[in-house]
């Protein structure tokens, strides 16, 4: 294969996902320009590698991939902290305590959440989870390509996926309560009434 | 007796606590059928199990629909730059900052005779990129079309409009209205807006010699949602499928996706498709 090729042939592949990659990036940190290095550094070493590149592999797991470590090795160059991860289990008492945790008040909470604030909140997850719970959820990446991109089995990506959105589930219901209770009103109560009684 | 009591609470707890981390997998349809007999047993008597995975559902869901965010056209040129910095090896493999980049187009548009293109001896990459967007390669599968939400809405409505009068009503500024692909020998006939897997989206209906051809601009999400759209499209740039006598193309466009819905052997070849 020529260089121009090479070149054709890289940029019909990776140029679709350019975009996407930069999502990925924009929420895993609050600077647009530290993204937008994320996304160049990931392609340079994607033009390196791309020979290496298995052709069972899609395109995108695989610059995902690469992306992931761009970033954990520029983590590492800024020697963060590890978060502890905390888990929350289905019977947290603060959780089953709020009215918005009911599936048809939860449900309406969320509708009403602009995606900035949904953005902030997984941005907030720990790092394991959040990485999780972006690739499953909003990119729409199946369980194995998941595993793929972050060298961990199948099953730790299912338990960190059911950990990740309980705690996303916890700290939105958390902070609609903190909310309601600025605003000293409460829309889960009102949902929950409506609901009773037929009207919502 | 009291003990078989104990160990089955205990063993009641354990599962309890264990099955938390199949949830997930329950509601992304990932868990085996042994699995899921479990889960589905537990279930049943246990309230804050399901209020959970009711919590999870509607999360995934509300997620899936956040848009993506999109790079500067400016911020894609600097990519194209370092990457053609990079190809011809005349730079070493190193990353420059992107603000870096943005000064060096910024003196670029100063100074029209310096140019980074004119000091790595080469516009190959930008040539490249130009002819990997008209390039495309389908690759016709036979069927399962109607799987892919996308695609069912299109063409059910395709084979509906068969038999309707086009409509006028959104093409009251006729010149004004572009579809995103053309290609030689065809005539905008109508434009109007519907809705594909439940998101917005415009229908162009193109005369194509002697056939109709209908363009989908569909949201970016639903256009990226399918696992095998997004694999076909990273490994051919395009998804290309016949489903009975009607051909499909998908393909990805700036800011949105583009399905080509028309007869048998009636969409255009890839290299007849402008931008």
């Amino acid at each position: 294969m020529t260089c121009i090729d090479k070149q054709k042939r890289f940029s019909q592949l990776t140029h679709p996902w350019r975009d996407r990659l930069y999502g990925v990036a924009l929420r895993q940190t609050i600077t647009r320009q530290l993204a937008e290095d994320w996304v160049q550094e990931t392609l340079l070493r994607a033009w390196k590698d791309f020979s290496q590149l298995d052709e069972g592999i899609a395109i995108y797991a695989w610059l995902l991939k690469i992306l992931d470590h761009v970033i954990a090795d520029d983590r590492r160059k800024e020697k963060r902290r590890h978060q502890l991860a905390p888990v929350i289990a289905v019977d947290d008492l603060d959780l089953l305590s709020h009215p918005c945790s009911a599936p048809g008040p939860f449900e309406n909470m969320l509708r009403q959440q602009q995606s900035e604030q949904l953005t902030e909140s997984i941005e907030n997850l720990p790092e394991e989870f959040r990485r999780v719970v972006m690739l499953r959820d909003i990119e729409g990446l199946s369980y194995n390509e998941v595993a793929y991109i972050l060298d961990i089995a199948t099953g730790t990506v299912m338990s960190r996926l059911s950990r990740g959105r309980r705690i996303l589930a916890s700290t939105l219901i958390k902070s609609q309560s903190k909310l309601q209770n600025t605003l000293g009103s409460n829309t889960c109560m009102k949902t929950n009434q409506k609901n009773d009684s037929g009207v919502g | 007796m009291d003990i078989p009591f104990d160990i089955n609470t205990q063993n009641r707890i354990e599962l309890h606590e264990t099955l938390q981390d199949l949830l997930a997998g329950y509601v992304d349809y990932e868990l085996d059928n042994e699995q899921i007999m479990f889960v589905e047993a537990h279930l049943i008597g246990c309230e804050a199990c399901r209020n959970d995975l009711s919590r999870q559902k509607a999360l995934s869901q509300r997620l899936e629909s956040i848009p993506t965010s999109r790079m500067s056209a400016a911020v894609h040129q600097n990519l194209d730059k370092a990457l053609e910095a990079v190809a011809y090896e005349k730079v070493p493999l190193v990353k420059l900052p992107v603000w870096l980049l943005s000064l060096i187009a910024f003196v670029e548009s100063r100074m029209p005779h310096f140019s980074l293109a004119s000091i790595i001896g080469a516009s190959g990459w930008g040539v490249a990129l130009l002819l990997s967007v008209i390039i495309i390669e389908p690759h016709f599968n036979l069927s399962n079309a109607r799987q892919i939400p996308m695609i069912q809405d299109a063409v059910a409505e395709y084979y509906e409009m068969e038999g309707r009068a086009l409509p006028v009503s959104g093409m009251k500024n006729k010149a004004a209205i572009k579809p995103p692909l053309n290609w030689p020998n065809t005539q905008l006939l109508s434009s109007w807006a519907t809705k594909i897997a439940g998101a917005p989206a415009q229908v162009f209906a193109l005369r194509s010699g002697h056939n109709i051809i209908f363009q989908y601009q569909i949201n970016e999400a639903v256009f990226f949602r399918n696992p095998v759209v997004r694999k076909a499209i990273s490994k051919n740039g395009s998804y290309a499928l016949r489903d009975n006598k009607t051909d499909i193309l998908a393909i990805p466009f700036t800011d949105s996706g583009i399905l080509v819905v028309g007869a048998t052997d009636s969409l255009p070849k890839p290299e007849q498709i402008v931008f």
